[in-house]
């Protein structure tokens, strides 16, 4: 078990470093001169030349990649070339309403998921296992920024229910509640669908094993075979996938953020490959996949630790 | 405490974490979704950049000065005659044709102590930008000097007679007076902090690619404007814009030209549209300097074949009309119709079969907005029927500018056809200075290199006499159109839409001012 952790970390840390790498040569591989391109043709040369600087362009590669490194590895991500702020500083500001946004998004889908996985078994075969299973491919086939437009138009525009943009002021807790809504219903209306998939399989399989068997042989009522001895099985897959999942939700938030005009690293990430902001870009981009590994890495780590057959083969 | 790694466990700690995420991890988001009052809420479509009128590259960068910076006079309405009124200026009058005296309002102080706005700073900010690097360098082409004859006076020396010296320098952009202790203090020039403000508003703060908060300056003596906070949302999608505020999250926001006739059918209630003139303007650069557009029967070939009905309606849903160069149509100074002001489809085809250039390939880039995708595909079309096929580029902001820069590289000097908009000034020179030859791989993509336009456009601007001035404009856009390196296609309806009890300014860049937003 602990050599497994072991690899898993080290494997995380590979990837963290060849994505550095490939964001690094990103800078070098757009054509032109990144602080001229950002600042656009009415820049004067003394401004251009403060950006250079400020991006550490001024130097030479090779000391531009071995500083990027060392500071790295420091938690040093470097400065905002705009606001001059710390960008870890800049990050850790937004991060927070990414992470509630993805977590609300990915509580409600999983819930509602389960839910109707759930559901979909108890009545399989029957139509409302068809019209649940329409309905499911219907949510993953749905682009969010589509359900975002349209959710905007009917719970801001027409019925002025919730809010169109932003994320609700500081220390108003149910101005944050409600701004989350539609943006957390966006992002998440796909994952619905999946879960709700992938926990039926699941359980459908599980529905077979012999200690569901011996349940029902107890007249046990199909409702607490399903929710307490089923499913208690059948949902330690969807670990792993939830976890992967909450990477295609933070992607996801990129685009809802946006349309939304939502604080985040979706809005943040933007806004600096717009403005060529490297250093933004770089460590955004360092950040998620950081996080990203984090999550990944404890959910395979959780599994192992909570699934005996997993454990078993770890054990050898 | 016992920390068990069991499921049950394990869902119970998740759902606690989640729950405890939602409500306590964020103390800090804080965008609003409707604010009130004296609040005036303004959506833009990106975020500035450079604060300093030195280096401002357009959009917020200009706006937010308008509010924190005074400028000797401030300009009205475009939609009202650009009128000028003097502003951080008591008193400007002209002692002669050559020379300008100015007495600064009583009582304007520089937050964080950098003391009163003096005369030096007017000179400070004049004469750091004319001469230099800056992009607003030509406002101050005809200055030679300020000279301060008291600590709120002086008199502006032009080195030769130049009338629209007032509206070109003194209202916007490198017009904007700066504290010259606190510029060099601050090294001579900066970017997003400013350091040292002085107008009716102060920056209380700034949500990077979201919003940037004014409020009223305290030490603000002059007219007060009529509210006492302004908001600028920054929301890049036009579409997301017009939904948000429906939705009531702006009292102003500019509308996509192809919107504007379905919400001037059904407008929100209390909301009123603008649809008026702009000055800017739309062309397509066709690249003198590249291979395949070297021949002039080429280019002409282009002017015969596009299809100007087609892109009036199809683009700008018949809201502006065919523009004949880069002067304001409807002005004294516009040239009345183009050279080529009809499309004649077989002269094109005849064109480019005399110059062996048929099968043409050509590259269009455009920019990646709505209205500009439109155009291009409608050139697409129309240059087709000609036998011209064109391959449009669609490319973000920051590529397309670096495009024909010279300082990119030297692929400013093969971009083949480019379709282009600038906002223009009141002053016709101010929308031809960007295609003098000096401008070529900054602004004038179409390496256009005219040594008659720019004897006129030295000449033009000492001439006081309007007719003559309007004879040499006309002139210099039959150059530009004989050259066969553009195509002027309109001037952009201004469209916008703001809640009925405000009266908005909007000035002749297109973009509002702030300060003189009234409450109705």
């Amino acid at each position: 078990m602990l050599s497994y952790a072991i690899r898993r970390v080290l494997l995380a840390f590979l990837i963290l470093f060849v994505v550095m790498l490939a964001m690094y040569g990103m800078v070098f591989l757009v054509p032109g001169d990144p602080a001229s391109v950002a600042l656009g043709p009415r820049a004067t040369p003394e401004l251009k030349a403060l950006l250079t600087a400020r991006m550490g362009l001024d130097q030479p590669v090779a000391v531009q990649i071995w500083n990027f490194f060392r500071n790295a590895a420091a938690g040093d991500l470097g400065f905002d070339v705009w606001s001059r702020r710390p960008v870890l500083e800049v990050i850790l500001e937004v991060f927070p309403r990414t992470l509630v946004l993805g977590l609300v998004a990915l509580g409600w889908a999983v819930g509602l998921g389960v839910a109707l996985g759930c559901l979909a078994v108890v009545w399989r075969g029957r139509p409302v296992d068809r019209l649940l299973g329409v309905l499911s491919v219907g949510m993953i086939a749905v682009p969010s920024f589509v359900v975002a437009l349209y959710s905007l138009v009917i719970f801001s525009v027409w019925l002025g229910w919730l809010p169109a943009i932003g994320a609700g002021e500081r220390g108003d807790f149910w101005g944050q509640a409600r701004a989350v809504v539609l943006p957390a219903f966006a992002v998440g209306i796909g994952w619905v669908g999946y879960t709700a998939r992938l926990v039926r399989a699941a359980m459908l399989e599980v529905m077979g094993a012999s200690h569901i068997r011996t349940a029902r042989a107890f007249g046990l009522p199909e409702r607490i075979v399903v929710t307490k001895y089923a499913l208690r099985v059948a949902i330690i897959p969807a670990i792993a996938i939830i976890a992967v999942g909450l990477g295609g939700i933070l992607s996801s938030a990129v685009f809802v953020e946006t349309v939304f005009s939502r604080p985040g690293i979706g809005t943040l990430i933007t806004g600096a490959v717009q403005k060529r902001n490297y250093p933004v870009v770089m460590g955004t981009v360092l950040f998620m996949t950081a996080f990203y590994l984090l999550v990944v890495t404890l959910a395979d780590l959780l599994i192992a630790r909570l699934d005996p057959r997993v454990r078993d083969v770890l054990r050898g | 405490m016992d920390w068990r790694t069991d499921r049950r466990g394990l869902l119970r700690a998740g759902a606690g974490v989640l729950a405890g995420l939602t409500t306590g991890l964020i103390g800090a988001p804080r965008l609003a979704w409707a604010a009130a009052g004296g609040t005036l809420r303004i959506r833009v479509d990106s975020d500035f950049q450079v604060l300093d009128p030195y280096g401002i590259i357009g959009g917020l960068d200009e706006i937010i000065p308008r509010c924190t910076q005074v400028s000797l006079v401030r300009m009205g309405d475009t939609r009202k005659g650009n009128e000028w009124a003097p502003s951080g200026a008591e008193t400007i009058e002209w002692l002669d044709p050559a020379r300008i005296a100015f007495t600064l309002r009583d009582g304007m102080t520089w937050t964080k102590g950098f003391g009163p706005v003096t005369a030096e700073d007017v000179k400070f900010s004049y004469e750091r930008i004319a001469g230099s690097d800056s992009a607003w360098a030509y406002q101050f082409e005809k200055l030679d000097h300020v000279e301060v004859t008291g600590a709120l006076s002086g008199i502006i020396h032009l080195s030769d007679p130049f009338k629209p010296f007032i509206v070109i320098a003194m209202p916007y952009y490198g017009g904007h007076i700066v504290s010259q202790k606190a510029v060099t203090a601050a090294g001579g020039s900066y970017t997003t902090e400013s350091p040292a403000e002085c107008g009716p508003f102060v920056m209380e703060s700034w949500e990077q690619n979201q919003k940037v908060t004014l409020v009223a300056n305290p030490d603000w003596t002059g007219p007060k404007p009529d509210f006492d906070r302004v908001e600028f949302y920054i929301v890049s999608d036009d579409q997301a814009a017009l939904l948000a505020y429906e939705a009531d999250a702006f009292d102003f926001t500019r509308l996509a030209v192809n919107a504007t006739r379905s919400v001037q059918a059904s407008p929100p209630a209390g909301a009123t549209v603008i649809e008026a003139a702009s000055t800017r303007y739309t062309w397509l650069t066709i690249n003198i300097n590249a291979e395949p557009l070297r021949d002039p029967r080429v280019r002409q070939a282009i002017q015969y074949a596009y299809d100007s009905d087609a892109v009036l309606q199809g683009a700008y849903d018949g809201l502006t009309t065919r523009s004949a160069g880069v002067i304001q149509p409807a002005t004294k100074f516009a040239r009345e119709r183009n050279l080529i002001d009809a499309r004649d489809v077989d002269k094109a085809r005849a064109l480019l079969a005399e110059a062996g250039a048929e099968g043409l390939v050509l590259q269009l880039i455009a920019a990646t907005d709505s209205t500009s995708q439109t155009v291009a595909q409608i050139i697409q079309a129309s240059l087709g029927e000609a036998g011209i096929t064109v391959e449009i580029q669609p490319t973000e902001d920051a590529a397309y500018w670096a495009a024909g820069d010279k300082t990119q590289g030297d692929g400013y000097k093969s971009i083949e056809l480019v379709l282009m908009n600038f906002a223009g000034g009141i002053e016709p020179t101010e929308n031809l200075v960007w295609f003098r030859p000096d401008q070529i791989g900054v602004y004038n993509w179409s390496f256009f290199d005219s040594a008659e336009f720019e004897d006129l456009y030295q000449k033009v601007q000492v001439e006081a006499d309007d007719d003559r001035r309007a004879a040499m404009f006309n002139r210099m856009e039959d150059l530009m159109e004989l050259s066969g390196g553009f195509v002027f296609i309109c001037f952009e309806p201004l469209t916008a839409i703001h809640d009925s009890d405000i009266d908005p300014v909007i000035l002749a860049d297109g973009h509002p001012d702030p300060v003189m937003f009234r409450k109705l």
